[in-house]
């Protein structure tokens, strides 16, 4: 059988590529077409699922809550709908307390044309996320599409259990395209590929330890990242954000004057920060071990 | 006054020669004649005696609607009853429109436009099948209906018509006032092919009393979608000309009346409107009044505030909610619907804009341009009527003047006498596509005139005409130049890498650089590097449709249940492509269909595509959702076909 | 915190003390450290822990950092002690640098020592004087229990023209629909009719902050407020239905 992409495949193939076979069963589906108002009212087109599949199924026979955000609709950016799915799903991972509550990522964030309302939405999913981890759920968040994870949806994931990336996948609070309209080009040139993804990239993000678990960009790859990130369940305690934070602060101290990716690989020790995107993700995944070993 | 000359002729000739024809369909027909209705099938019988040899005809065609019933009715005449028929009409678009002169009914043709029927044309001619008398302008062509080329029989098309003959023409109501006013008034037959016959039509575009016969065509006529440019075809180049324009001549001439061409380079500065010009705060200083097609791409601007009004030629299909929802800047009828018409807003075009902009394919040293190509003849169409300087006005306006005091100033000595001048614009890219230079040495239309047998070659804008030729690589001035040496430089210093360009002399094109001859990007404080697609208002054709989606909606009677239960969705609605949800419905055995699409105006390719779909499957009790984003048929029948396997499997599961 | 946080340019901000001092007439002992406060003020008898912003600031990773460094210290050294959170920012930090080492971590961590904060028993409550843009907002204000505003505050994702660019939906359109629908417009009612800020603060603010403390609760009930208040119609109810359905 052929690999196939994450990246490339809907938000639906995920689910069911994801998940154990014909386990998933979608909440509030199409067909009750839980369409976007607020884009209605400007005339655009909408989705029957406001661009997020939720239910529930199985992964290795664990019983899992799942999201997945359509990236191809309105870049998957998060409306009042959209929103709202997710949240309900995770107050019901509180009920439930399924093995772990799956959202897998596919959004630059809160949907403009729905404005304050995408705001709020936003802001509703990352205190249901929260709200869940403080009951003891475990939340794994993974991406790997091609609108990324950014805005809102960026901090969303760094309030989850764990991260879970393919080396296509970009996590970031602004998107590029955003940083150069407020700053220039000079600041940010978000054309220049190779830039964005050695600032917000994959790779990037597990050697800083934003990303837990750095996974091939296949279906199978994702599967057995997600699987192995619900076994490492993170527990939202002071102590565990105190450990947090002087990471973080260690962070500003060691690379406060990096201004590039390859900046901070090489203080992290790479020998050629330059190979960096271009060794697989098994040789880079041992490289990047040794090194902190070390 | 001579009285027995009064005896000596009779005056009104084509009157009874009218009253006689008349006759003979009456007696040809008999009661198959409801007044002035025809059924469909009678009309060929109803032409053979209407019509008689070597008739001046207008059958109606233009770019946009087609009376293509008649037209096809008219092929189908006796030639030995019919024959020898002088065409006089501004476009010939259909196939039928050169089968007349094949099957020996018509013999010669003086028109506008052949566009499609080019190279048909081309050969029919160079068989001597086909005499053409003139290839005109469409005003000249309209002019010429009211002197020497009066038609005898008009074949129009309208919208629909009540049993009195008053014909509704709706917002495609194009040339037909022209066509019947030509021909009613001088004793001619007019015969309407309509949509529909109804009671009393939305509005009398057409009084009853001009028009002889009326039929009911079986299928509504043909309008041709033109002016939709997808701007996802625009490029960044495109996008640098526009920003240039705007800033070097709409800004600096305050243009605030004007005529665009069709095409993506002035499609690019329509849609750089709201954004670029906004930026340099030329809201109501620039682009304020239009004559122009209701294009899509101009939809930005009008909405944010730019338009105050637009006359409009044609319509175009799909536009036609969001005209009538805008009266305000649009001519439209009490019934709420538009009012084009060609002949005006050519008029309008001509006399009432400051600023006319189009591209070419081919450009001269003296400044000509020509869309001429080999093997074809493709004719005028009205451009050459907008980018003419119109000697016949005496109004002035703040661009007209300070073109004028420009111009008069051409070879160096000024005139005395002040003046005003047109700002005639040619935009094009210094390479069109398979890197074709657009600037020449000489212009293949001098071939294309050899090869016709034209009087002269076939110059769509005179190069006296042309005041700026805009390319990527600045604006040249041909107003300041004080000598044609120095007018071939200009044009050499924009037209890039081309042979004409390479041949530059650099001093003096420095030189009239310095004295702002030629203007570069640079010269118009634009930053080249700054152009890109992310400037334009909208990037595709659903950013511009986006703010009217349409609803659709089928049903066909007669599928098979299948006896599925659970829903299926198939396809994400992302840019280009749709998503299908099919599930469950009682229906008496029916297939329904609801689609949302952004595409305006497809509705007859949805109903193909989705009968096709339901002559391959034949699902019955099912209805089917889509919600579309600009797809293509192709995709819209394979996420159809693929929603039924699912659905299917689903079932047999 | 050490000096190395933004300065502070902006000079058209609320003048932040005299915000303060009629939220606590009491008295207070909050201090300005570049764009960040942190202090604390007695209200209602009782003392308040504070962090906020000011100027407008722009979150980059420092004063994100700052400012959850601060809400932690609290929470480990004075356990149940209310948290308010004072709000005037711009929004995060727009920079290349602030994303290359992981802004969306930092300001996460703003809301996750809220959550814990909460999660121990503090109340925490919000408010946004001046301006509440985008990531600033989400990772404080909006993270707290209770959102106040003050009357003349703006709240928003981002402004109309860059909104306008962005949707390619006209800036004309963008404006008309801001007069008619609350979804557009960065007004704050808009915020209270949606839900997400609980009330507007007028007139007495200590007496404001009293009552915000008094509604604090620790579960998440702006999507019922929306629904009271006819400003979001959808979002508890299909929350609800996904959440229960069988």
């Amino acid at each position: 059988m052929r690999h196939r992409s994450f990246y490339e495949a809907t938000a639906r193939q995920r689910i069911v590529e994801i998940l154990d076979a014909h386990s998933f069963a979608e909440l509030v589906g199409p067909e009750q077409r839980t369409v976007s108002p607020h884009m209605q009212a400007l005339q655009l087109p909408v989705a029957f699922d406001d661009g997020v599949v939720v239910g529930r199924g199985t992964l290795h026979t664990k019983p899992v809550l799942i999201a997945a955000q359509e990236g191809g609709f309105v870049g998957g950016a998060v409306g009042e709908v959209h929103g709202a799915k997710i949240v309900g799903l995770l107050e019901r991972a509180r009920r439930e307390r399924p093995a772990a509550a799956l959202l897998l990522i596919d959004s630059g964030g809160v949907r403009l044309h729905e404005a304050n309302a995408g705001l709020i939405a936003v802001s509703e999913i990352i205190r249901a996320i929260l709200a869940a981890r403080s009951d003891g759920v475990t939340i794994i968040a993974a991406i790997g599409g091609a609108s990324g994870c950014f805005g809102g949806m960026g901090i969303a994931a760094a309030c989850c259990s764990a991260v879970v990336m393919s080396e296509e996948g970009r996590l970031a609070l602004s998107g590029p395209e955003v940083i150069e309209t407020a700053h220039g080009v000079e600041e940010f040139d978000s054309r220049d590929r190779a830039l964005v993804w050695r600032t917000m990239g994959g790779k990037h993000r597990y050697l800083l330890e934003d990303c837990d678990v750095l996974v091939d960009g296949d279906m199978e790859g994702f599967r057995a990242g997600i699987a192995a990130a619900m076994e490492a369940p993170q527990s939202l305690t002071l102590e565990a954000l105190e450990r947090e934070q002087a990471m973080l602060a260690r962070r500003l101290q060691i690379f406060s004057s990096s201004r590039d990716g390859r900046d901070v690989w090489r203080t992290l020790g790479w020998p050629n920060p330059e190979t960096v995107p271009l060794v697989p993700t098994d040789v880079f995944l041992a490289q990047a071990a040794a090194l902190r070993a070390a | 006054m001579n009285a027995p000359s009064l005896l000596l002729r009779r005056w009104d000739q084509r009157a009874q020669n009218l009253e006689q024809r008349l006759v003979r369909a009456r007696s040809r027909l008999g009661n198959r004649l409801n007044g002035r209705l025809v059924a469909a099938q009678d009309v060929v019988e109803l032409l053979e005696c209407v019509i008689e040899p070597g008739d001046c005809v207008c059958l109606e065609g233009n770019n946009q609607k087609q009376a293509d019933f008649l037209a096809e009715a008219l092929t189908r005449v006796d030639p030995s009853i019919v024959h020898d028929l002088h065409m006089v009409q501004s476009v010939v678009a259909l196939p039928q429109h050169l089968d007349l002169f094949e099957k020996r009914i018509a013999s010669k043709l003086d028109f506008s436009f052949s566009g499609p029927q080019g190279a048909r044309l081309a050969q029919l001619v160079a068989d001597r099948r086909i005499a053409i008398g003139a290839i005109h302008t469409y005003l000249e062509l309209f002019s010429r209906y009211f002197v020497d080329l009066t038609p005898r029989v008009a074949l129009i098309t309208a919208e629909s018509a009540d049993p009195q003959g008053n014909l509704y023409t709706g917002p495609n109501t194009e040339d037909t006032p022209l066509i019947v006013e030509a021909t009613a008034f001088k004793n001619g037959v007019v015969i309407a092919q309509v949509n529909e016959i109804v009671s009393r039509v939305p509005r009398v575009d057409i009084p009853g009393d001009w028009v002889t016969h009326v039929v009911q065509s079986p299928a509504p006529h043909h309008i041709e979608p033109l002016f939709t440019r997808d701007p996802a075809r625009i490029t960044d180049i495109q996008v640098l000309m526009a920003m240039m324009t705007i800033k070097g001549i709409y800004a600096e001439y305050g243009v605030e009346r004007l005529n665009h061409g069709i095409g993506f380079d002035t499609a690019a500065i329509e849609l750089l409107i709201p954004t670029y010009a906004e930026s340099l705060g030329l809201k109501g200083k620039i682009c304020r009044h239009w004559a122009l097609n209701p294009h899509p791409a101009l939809i930005p601007a009008i909405e944010a505030g730019f338009v105050e009004s637009i006359h409009c030629f044609g319509s175009e299909l799909g536009m036609e909610a969001y005209i009538a929802a805008r009266p305000d800047i649009f001519f439209t009828g009490h019934d709420g619907s538009m009012r084009s018409n060609r002949a005006f807003c050519q008029m309008a075009g001509h006399y009432a804009c400051d600023l006319f902009i189009g591209s070419t394919l081919q450009i001269d040293l003296e400044g000509n341009s020509s869309t001429a190509t080999l093997d074809r003849i493709a004719g005028f169409g009205g451009a050459p009527n907008m980018g003419a300087d119109a000697r016949g006005r005496r109004h002035g306006s703040q661009a007209w003047l300070r073109a004028g005091r420009e111009a008069s100033l051409r070879y160096g000595h000024s005139q005395r006498m002040p003046r005003g001048r047109k700002l005639v614009v040619q935009i094009v890219e210094t390479f069109r596509d398979h890197m074709l230079p657009a600037f020449v040495e000489r212009l293949d239309a001098w071939e294309v005139a050899d090869s016709a047998g034209m009087p002269l070659p076939p110059v769509m804008i005179y190069g006296d005409d042309v005041t700026h030729i805009v390319t990527e690589e600045g604006i040249a001035n041909l107003m300041l130049c004080r000598t044609s040496a120095e007018r071939e430089q200009a044009i050499r210093g924009v037209a890039g890498y081309t042979p004409v360009g390479l041949e530059r002399d650099r001093r003096t094109v420095e030189n009239l650089r310095d004295r702002g001859v030629i203007r570069r990007a640079e010269d118009l404080d634009i930053d080249a590097r700054s152009a890109s697609r992310d400037m334009l208002a909208a990037r595709s054709i659903k950013d511009l449709a986006g703010t009217f989606l349409e609803h659709l909606q089928y049903r066909f009677a007669g599928g098979y249940s299948c006896g599925a239960v659970t829903p299926r969705v198939v396809g994400v609605v992302a840019s280009g492509n749709l998503e299908v949800l099919i599930e469950a419905a009682t229906l008496d055995g029916a297939c329904a269909f609801d689609i949302d699409t952004p595409a305006r105006g497809f509705a007859r390719v949805w109903q193909a595509v989705i009968s096709d779909f339901f002559a391959r499957h034949r699902l019955g009790d099912v209805r089917i959702s889509i919600n579309d984003n600009g797809a293509t048929p192709a995709t819209v029948a394979l996420r159809l076909d693929q929603a039924v396997e699912e659905y299917r499997g689903v079932s047999q599961r | 915190m050490t000096a190395s946080l933004v300065t502070s340019t902006q000079g058209d901000a609320v003048d932040w003390r005299s915000v303060v001092s009629r939220l606590f007439p009491e008295g207070h002992d909050i201090v300005q450290d570049g764009d960040l406060l942190t202090g604390s003020g007695r209200c209602g008898g009782e003392t308040l822990a504070v962090v906020g912003t000011i100027h407008h600031a722009a979150l980059g990773v420092e004063i994100s950092l700052a400012m959850a460094q601060y809400i932690l210290k609290i929470v480990r050294e004075y356990p149940g002690r209310p948290l308010l959170l004072l709000i005037d920012t711009q929004g995060q930090r727009l920079r290349q640098r602030d994303e290359l080492l992981g802004i969306h971590r930092y300001v996460a961590l703003i809301s996750k020592a809220i959550q814990v904060a909460r999660d121990r028993g503090h109340r925490v409550i919000g408010l946004v004087y001046d301006q509440g843009v985008s990531g600033g907002i989400l990772a404080s204000a909006f993270s707290a229990d209770v959102c106040g505003a003050l009357p003349g505050a703006e709240i928003r994702v981002m402004n109309l023209p860059a909104m306008a660019r962005i949707t390619r939906i006209p800036e004309e359109q963008l404006r008309e629909l801001s007069r008619k629908s609350p979804v557009f417009a960065p007004d704050p009612h808009n915020y209270v009719q949606m839900g997400a800020v609980d009330s507007i603060w007028e007139g007495d603010l200590a007496q404001c902050l009293q009552d915000a403390l008094n509604r604090a609760q620790a579960n998440d009930h702006r999507a019922r407020l929306a629904l009271e208040r006819g400003g979001r119609l959808l979002a508890g109810r299909i929350a609800r239905r996904v959440a229960d359905d069988a």
